[in-house]
């Protein structure tokens, strides 16, 4: 059984915000909504690192714990995904997400989505999968076609990572071999002393 | 007259009925998510489904 | 509060509150009676229209396409010069969905936020929609036909008063090669060569000074070698914000191992991922890298053998390496001799190492001295030539490499040729066209008034017997060819007409005096998806076009990536609205001027456009000097459709029907299409014979010089028969070698008193390759460029300096009464010391959501949501000096006078005493928003003061690139 994680290997970030315009691609999410955004620490600083940030898919998911309606499931794989008719657009979830993933349209409701939205895992929600509705409250629908989110796809250095976390671990244990356990940046003795 | 009394209370019954909620009502139980059942859920952990995900993610993600 | 897990909860307990909660009306429910029906209706109300709906004035199409057919089609991203492959799913016509194209080796399906967000592009919300004219101050909208009538009659007008001289015809790096060539021959056939594009601001000092080293001025090797690499040297690039594709090949190559340094006045975001980081001044590359290049010197870590066999000129570059001691270097440039001296060692001790730069190294009055001192390091090193090492020049545009090889320029035409009457010749002979006509379209009133002038390429001095010969004007420039006085101009009369053809205005410097400049214009014409700057900055009432032109991703054809490989791109979508592709409107406007015949002989046209393959043959059919006489329709597109055979990091196909061909055929593709050359991967690497893409440095510049050897000495290409230097083939010198014979009848017929450029039958090329030799001969790259104002580059201040104190040990040049028809100002601005009253030093650069003057991407709501206004870094230091605090608006003063109000950015990022902008704002004028002025519903998402409106004047003393990485100004709270 496979759990679909994300990873972001911070020495490959580059903070281009591929990822954020692929997923607004993707899933046409309208203007001041970001299921994805990339945060820098230490801009302009030696030891200068970014990662991109969305919902994390967590195995015991605090938002589906807090929620008073219960709007949200669990996928086989671990996908977290929610149904906005149950979703009254309360917030408990914002407080209790430790990455602020849930969104919250403002005024001027986009349609359906005037209830909380976040990363799908582009995974849809409970309606016929690739329906045109699922398209309109959801967004993408890429499991179901076989695909996997479209911003870890279309990263730019390959930094952003989604799929089976076995695999996603794979690929970035022989990256942290290859580079010899700790970054190799400029400064990050500096900023984080040496043998860090 | 006693036409007229039935046809009254058969209207009214009629008119009243309509102000019948509705059934299809989600009653919250704490803990169980009552929404809609997504589709994907009957695929998603299938072993077609986990190898076609494998599959994408070795031919995208993977290095060349 | 206790947050309780639910799963701890007894899902059947009943009582107590839960339930009466449990007896609640759910929300969905509520909905449901309050009528607001979730079906598609109300909610497709709210999306945007281009997601449900052809962005077409007549076509609707419907909501639900989930249904539809779906027909996927491959492009080439539009952004920037890595060439990204592009998959887009389209439905009836309406681009709907973008997958990551995993088959293409230079992406593997990764995008930037520009590359992934083009599908917003199919949605054209804030595109130019038909052809405007400026009545009175307003837009009017008008046809086509009208249009091309009226601007077509005002420029006949103009070439009867002022000659065909004083059009100018500016041309884009957003051009596939096609538009761009057929572009060329267009300003040829009407007799001008004020002709240019972006490359003139972009990498005209690379060319140049590259070029005149080793042959040609392209990036050598490509983004996929750097896999190579065991050290890299990033100088005057941000990679990470630039070209962020290009990151997934370095840094792999730094997870194979390479050492990343990164020297640069910013600690940029690839600075973020370097090894090693050098901060120095602005404008002091020259010193950085004879600094460097002294260590190497100094702890003999130059590569010796190499330099015999394969460089000219190392000992007077050594005299001048040896003034820039450490002390000196560090004083010059603020590098400390530590930091210097590890630089140099990275490079030394991790061979091949690589060089990359790009505009921070370009943009200079002395650009030319900084690409030059580059590529010498690189040779002193013998980096140069091997896969791994090279000079990884990254280019800006999609296709300003293509763009550039096809000479929009006003010094060249297509392929470096020149402008001599021998290169005017061999093209009208590839047109089909009488030489004497095509001279006859020049301004012949204008004859044997003009002393001598060298060409940029380094070519012998070239009479300026006629306009024909000359170079023109330059992009940087144009505003000069309108304000400076016609008799300082070496043409007939100043420029009347200005015809930006996919040109940003704002990606150019001087504001104030260009918003002069379009306001003293008779026509302004803007040729492009979008209004641009252009259309907002005069204060204007008419004489002013828009003609809506269509994007890459509506028409199709090929492009040139840096790394000199050419992708064939596919029509996605039919043209938005009324948008025509760029060949169609140059075919209608040469109707109109009378010369479409000529400019299509050899080409079919279907309904007023031009067949984009035949003007590829026949860019194929002369092209001979830089080899894109091997890349036919044919072989492109099927690269296309194998575009998976191809590995990774050789860029090499392995098996199927492309089996040993390299990705895009990666120009010198030497010879006819049928002589399947594949492409030369890098450049002059005699590793590999040069049938199979290898070769030497190219025998450009003589045979001697000074009564020295200029020929390669005991260096040659796998395979070569000749055992050593040659220069160029001729049809004698096939003969002197007996080769003669090899050439068939036909051949012979072709060849005869012709040399490897001139072959129409490319059987000259063909038998040296046979022979295992480079067509372009072999000789030495040269370390000195004896035709160059500076033969050995050396440092020189900029106008306006920081370090005034330094201008008497290293002055700019004296001013010069004409250069590219231009007096050109140097000794006489440095003259006065600014650096009092504009104590900072202003310097620009990208943003990754942008590109260049980012009209395109500043119209596309998904990166205009990412970066919404103009700002400027400002050193904590500076902040605190100016009363300035994070965020707070300011206004930024340039020594000329400008001002621009921007938003302050307080970051260490910049070095005390250094601000920084990005170049990608436009539609606004010191301190207005000229919103008002776009036409209705035209203008882009976000709009911001223009970063080079408070660029000052400077320009290089070759290429006339503008100096706009280096100036002065002063901050204050606005």
């Amino acid at each position: 059984m496979a759990r679909m994680k994300f990873l972001c290997d911070a020495e490959r970030c580059i903070e281009c915000n591929g990822c954020v315009t692929a997923c607004k691609n993707e899933n046409e999410v309208p203007w001041g909504i970001n299921r994805r955004r990339v945060v820098t620490l230490d801009d302009g600083l030696p030891g200068e690192k970014s990662i991109s940030v969305a919902c994390m898919h967590c195995t015991d998911a605090p938002c589906a714990a807090v929620c008073p309606v219960d709007c949200f499931y669990t996928t086989e794989d671990g996908v977290v995904l929610h149904d906005k008719d149950l979703c009254i657009g309360c917030g408990y979830c914002f407080y209790a997400c430790p990455f602020g993933a849930p969104q919250y349209p403002q005024k001027e409701a986009f349609g359906v989505r005037g209830k909380m939205d976040k990363c799908t895992f582009c995974g849809g929600g409970p309606e016929p999968d690739n329906s045109a509705i699922e398209k309109k409250m959801y967004g993408a629908n890429r499991l179901a076609q076989g695909k996997l989110p479209l911003c870890a796809e279309m990263c730019a250095t390959k930094a952003l990572l989604a799929g089976d976390g076995d695999m996603v671990a794979d690929i970035y244990r022989e990256r942290v071999l290859k580079r010899g356990g700790r970054p190799n940046s400029w400064g990050w003795e500096t900023a984080y002393r040496k043998n860090v | 007259m006693r036409v007229r009394t039935i046809a009254t209370v058969m209207l009214a019954a009629l008119l009243l009925s309509g102000c019948y909620e509705t059934t299809d009502v989600v009653i919250h139980e704490p803990g169980i998510y009552k929404g809609a059942k997504d589709p994907l859920l009957a695929v998603d952990g299938t072993a077609g489904f986990e190898e076609k995900l494998s599959e994408r993610f070795m031919e995208g993600q993977a290095p060349r | 509060m206790k947050l309780t897990k639910k799963r701890e909860l007894n899902p059947n307990e009943s009582g107590g509150l839960n339930g009466v909660l449990g007896k609640a009306v759910d929300r969905r429910t509520f909905l449901r009676r309050a009528g607001l029906a979730i079906g598609g209706g109300a909610v497709a109300a709210t999306l945007p229209p281009s997601m449900i709906q052809k962005a077409s004035a007549t076509v609707t199409v419907g909501a639900d396409m989930t249904d539809a057919p779906v027909d996927t089609k491959l492009s080439v991203c539009t952004h920037c010069s890595v060439g990204c492959g592009v998959r887009a799913e389209v439905q009836n016509g309406v681009w709907t969905g973008q997958e990551p194209d995993f088959t293409s080796p230079f992406n593997m399906g990764g995008h930037c936020a520009k590359g992934a967000s083009v599908r917003e592009h199919g949605h054209g919300e804030r595109r130019l929609r038909y052809p405007m004219k400026l009545v009175g101050g307003k837009w009017k909208k008008i046809t086509w036909a009208e249009a091309i009538d009226e601007i077509g009659d005002k420029i006949l007008e103009i070439r009867e008063s002022s000659g065909p001289d004083s059009v100018y015809w500016l041309g884009s790096a957003k051009y596939s090669n096609e538009q761009a060539y057929l572009f060329r021959k267009f300003a040829a056939l009407w007799g001008t060569n004020n002709v240019d594009h972006q490359a003139r601001i972009c990498h005209s000092t690379t060319v140049a000074g590259v070029a005149n080293t080793w042959g040609y001025g392209a990036m050598t090797n490509s983004y996929n070698d750097m896999h190579n690499c065991k050290a890299m040297f990033f100088i005057g690039s941000n990679a990470a914000e630039a070209h962020p594709v290009a990151m997934q090949h370095i840094l792999r190559g730094k997870e194979n191992g390479a050492k990343m340094v990164v020297v640069d006045p910013r600690f940029t975001r690839t600075a973020a991922h370097a090894d090693h980081f050098v901060r120095i001044r602005p404008g002091t590359d020259v010193p950085l890298i004879w600094g460097v290049t002294w260590h190497i010197f100094n702890n003999g870590w130059e590569d010796k053998e190499y330099i015999n066999q394969r460089v000219y000129g190392m000992d007077e570059i050594r005299a001048e390496v040896a003034k820039w001691t450490p002390d000196v270097v560090e004083d010059v440039t603020g590098a400390p001799e530590s930091v210097v001296k590890e630089a140099a060692r990275l490079m030394a001790e991790n061979r091949p190492s690589t060089i990359v730069w790009c505009m921070g190294g370009t943009q200079h009055t002395i650009g030319n001295n900084n690409t030059r001192a580059y590529c010498i390091m690189q040779l002193a090193l013998g980096n140069i030539g091997k896969s791994g090492g090279g000079a990884n020049i990254f280019r800006g545009h999609d296709n300003v490499q293509g763009a550039t090889d096809m000479c929009v320029l006003s010094h060249s035409l297509p392929g470096y040729y020149g402008l001599s009457d021998g290169s005017w010749k061999h093209w009208s002979r590839v047109w089909g066209l009488d030489y004497e006509w095509v001279k006859s379209r020049f301004d012949t009133t204008y004859v044997d008034m003009k002393p001598q002038g060298t060409t940029e390429e380094g070519d012998l001095p070239v009479p300026f017997a006629n306009p024909m010969n000359s170079a023109g004007i330059p992009v940087s420039r144009w505003i000069d060819g309108v304000l400076e006085d016609p008799r300082n101009i070496d043409q007939r009369d100043a420029l009347k007409a200005m015809i930006f053809w996919g040109h940003a205005p704002n990606s150019q410097t001087r504001g104030p005096e260009m918003k002069k400049a379009m306001e003293t214009l008779e026509l302004l014409v803007v040729i492009d998806p979008y209004p641009t700057h252009t259309a907002v900055l005069p204060d204007r009432l008419d004489g002013m076009y828009l003609l809506p032109a269509a994007t890459q991703f509506e028409t199709y054809g090929s492009v040139t990536a840096s790394n000199r490989s050419l992708q064939w791109r596919e029509k996605i979508i039919d043209p938005l609205f009324e948008s025509k592709p760029d060949h169609t409107i140059m075919y209608l406007l040469a109707q109109k001027l009378g010369f479409a015949d000529e400019l299509t002989k050899n080409i079919e046209v279907v309904e007023d456009e031009p067949l984009v393959e035949d003007i590829l043959r026949e860019i194929n059919s002369g092209t001979w000097t830089i080899g894109y006489t091997g890349q036919s329709p044919e072989r492109l597109k099927l690269q296309l459709a194998n575009k998976h055979t191809f590995n990774v990091t050789t860029l090499k196909a392995e098996g199927g029907p492309c089996d040993g061909e390299y990705y895009g055929l990666p120009w010198p593709c030497w010879g006819t299409p049928e002589m399947a050359h594949p492409g030369t991967p890098n450049l002059y690497d005699p590793s590999k014979p040069v049938a199979e893409g290898g070769l030497c440095f190219r025998a450009r510049f003589g045979v001697e010089h000074n009564g020295k050897n200029l020929l390669a000495e005991g260096s040659y290409p796998v395979g070569s028969e000749i055992k050593d230097g040659y220069p160029e083939f001729t049809a004698a010198m096939l003969q002197q070698l007996g080769w003669w014979d090899d050439l068939t009848a036909e051949e012979k017929v072709a060849a005869e008193g012709k040399n490897w450029k001139t072959d129409l039958s490319g059987g000259i090329q063909r038998v040296a390759i046979k022979h295992g030799c480079a067509p372009f001969g072999n000789a030495k790259a040269r370390a000195i460029v004896w035709t160059f104002p500076d033969p050995v580059p050396i440092h020189r201040e900029p106008l306006y300096t920081s370090r005034y104190d330094l201008v008497a040990k290293y002055p700019t040049y004296e001013d010069r009464r004409s250069h590219y028809r231009l007096p050109t100002r140097y000794a006489s601005i440095q003259a006065t010391n600014y650096s009092t009253d504009y104590p900072l030093i202003y310097t620009s650069g990208r943003l990754t959501e942008y590109e260049g003057g980012g009209e395109e991407t500043r119209s596309n709501a998904w990166l205009a949501e990412l970066q919404q206004d103009m700002f400027a870094e400002i050193n904590p230091a500076d902040a605190n000096d100016a009363g300035v605090t994070d965020g707070q608006w300011i206004w930024l003063e340039s020594p000329e006078g400008a001002k621009i109000k921007v938003k302050a950015m307080v970051t260490p990022r910049v070095a005390r005493g250094v601000v920084f902008a990005p170049f990608h704002f436009g539609g606004w004028y010191e301190g207005v928003d000229l919103l008002d002025k776009y036409p209705e519903g035209a203008a882009p998402y976000v709009r911001g003061e223009a970063a080079n409106t408070a660029f000052t004047y400077g320009y290089d003393s070759v290429t006339q690139m503008q100096e706009s990485k280096c100036s002065l100004c002063r901050i204050s709270a606005a």
